[in-house]
């Protein structure tokens, strides 16, 4: 029998101090983080401001300029509002800073000398600039227009001001849904026509055109729906009615 | 009074037939599966079991057809006013489907509205009406532009490099194919480059996610702005805090596990 025999003390065995090193760094940024909120609380009690999340619940009494609503009845609405405000710049923005960028990349490898040139030149500029002058840049563009004047009063296409840029936009009528459904539907039924003509392509080795194919398959969804197709969707309706018939029959 | 049942008969044909036919097929299906050299023709106990709930299955949707859920579900086809204004104790939900599937009540699902600068109050100020058009306030279109130029120029420095990185060696064997540029940029390089952009890009947009708290100094209401005027207000400096930093690390954490994920996709796989 080869017993083997610890005859080192525990506090020199590598396993335990490993643990033991990790777990005193762990309790040393536990005790900090502690302190310092407790500090802060300690603080903040002694000048009259205890620390509490009650705001969240009470009315502010607080204007926010644009968003879903604009006199939030709640410090937690309001914080929601400004989380919208972000999320729509956030969204949109990916959504262009990726095209535009994209383009942008392109045409600086481009052979043509203008082209090249002048991405590069935009790029340059545009990159060694702090981000908060190009805001401040681009809001002294905006005022920089006329005021909304009583003259410019009624109905307009596309109108500048000072305070803002209006443009037309689409209304959501009352079955709007419906047709949001269907055009979320458009890209699942895109998708699979595209996967038919490539194996089609793959299978008959002729030019089968999928990307043609897929496009067309949305645009004729998509105005099929407009004019009157989208309603399918309603029948959806029936079946949550259904359903709860069937609950109610076989629960009470 | 033949002719007002005739319909409803019609449906409820075709609605047998369509389940019949189904049953069949499937049934047809399960019996030629077992015709194969090993099972040689023999049924097992399993396959016996999923032909008789098949056959149950239709039957009891076809006595369905004659019951009272059944008798509503021609009502609601036949488009039966007994059933859309029948009391279902769910109020106006029937109502609404009618109202949905009628194209003279609803209109088309989007209309488009034109701005209108309109009075504000009774002051001799003028503003843009809230209702209609879509407004892009000063604060909005600053912020917006200033961040997507900012960000794609970045971007455009990513896809350079990436498209840079793809051997030289794989564009000449397109072009010697005979692809012509856009063809072998679209085929050939740009896959390629993707899986090199893809971690850089990410990385960018969680700049851009962040870089939106600017918004701030144009009077954008954004969650910094807001959080600002409210611990103005409250005091309440550390939540507050905690409120935007759970906010910022949410946005980003979901923002690199979507890149993230397609990173994993996109990955060579290596053995």
């Amino acid at each position: 029998m080869n017993k083997f025999k610890l005859n080192t003390a525990f506090w020199r065995d590598v396993r335990f101090l490993k643990w033991a090193g990790q777990i005193i760094f762990l309790l040393i940024i536990f005790n900090l983080i502690r302190n310092f909120f407790g500090q802060a609380i300690t603080n903040l009690n002694a000048t009259n401001l205890p620390f509490s999340w009650r705001f969240l619940g009470s009315t502010p009494g607080i204007q926010v300029s644009e968003g879903f609503v604009t006199y939030p009845e709640s410090g937690l609405q309001a914080l929601q509002i400004g989380m919208a405000n972000m999320l729509r710049i956030t969204v949109s923005g990916i959504f262009f800073a990726t095209f535009l960028g994209t383009l942008m990349g392109i045409a600086r490898l481009s052979k043509n000398w203008i082209v090249e040139r002048a991405t590069t030149g935009f790029v340059e500029t545009v990159r060694n600039i702090p981000l908060l002058v190009q805001i401040f840049f681009w809001q002294a563009v905006i005022l920089s227009f006329p005021r909304l004047e009583e003259v410019d009063r009624g109905q307009h296409v596309v109108h500048i001001s000072a305070k803002g840029i209006a443009f037309p936009w689409l209304d959501p009528g009352e079955a709007s849904w419906l047709f949001g459904v269907w055009f979320l539907l458009s890209f699942s039924i895109a998708r699979r026509v595209f996967k038919l003509r490539v194996a089609k392509l793959e299978r008959e080795g002729v030019d089968t055109r999928p990307g043609l194919f897929a496009v067309g398959a949305f645009i004729i969804w998509n105005v099929a729906g407009w004019f009157g197709g989208y309603k399918a969707v309603g029948l959806l309706d029936l079946l949550l009615p259904m359903f709860q018939c069937c609950l109610t029959f076989f629960l009470g | 009074m033949l002719f007002d049942i005739l319909p409803r008969i019609g449906l409820q044909l075709t609605f047998i037939i369509a389940a019949s036919f189904y049953a069949y097929r499937y049934i047809a299906r399960e019996i030629k599966r077992t015709r194969s050299a090993e099972n040689r023709g023999i049924l097992t106990d399993d396959d016996i079991f999923r032909i008789i709930i098949a056959a149950l299955l239709v039957l009891i949707l076809i006595v369905g057809l004659f019951l009272p859920l059944g008798n509503s579900l021609m009502d609601f086809l036949l488009g039966n006013e007994l059933f859309f204004k029948a009391d279902w104790g769910i109020p106006q939900f029937f109502d609404g489907i009618q109202n949905k599937l009628n194209w003279e009540y609803s209109g088309s699902p989007f209309t488009l509205s034109y701005p209108e600068a309109i009075q504000a109050g009774s002051s001799k100020f003028t503003r843009y009406s809230p209702d209609v058009g879509k407004i892009m306030s000063v604060g909005y279109f600053a912020t917006w532009v200033g961040v997507i130029l900012y960000t794609s120029v970045f971007i455009s420095e990513v896809v350079r490099s990436g498209i840079m990185a793809v051997a030289k060696g794989q564009s000449e064997a397109g072009l010697s194919l005979g692809l012509r540029r856009r063809t072998l940029l679209r085929l050939i390089v740009l896959p390629q480059a993707l899986r090199i952009m893809l971690p850089p890009m990410g990385n960018q947009y969680l700049n851009l996610a962040k870089n939106t708290s600017l918004g701030i100094a144009v009077a954008y209401p954004e969650i910094v702005a807001v959080g600002q005027t409210l611990y103005n207000q409250e005091g309440q400096t550390i939540a507050v805090f905690i409120v935007w930093m759970a906010f910022y690390s949410t946005i980003s954490l979901t923002l690199s596990s979507i890149v993230n994920y397609y990173n994993r996709k996109l990955k060579i796989v290596e053995r």
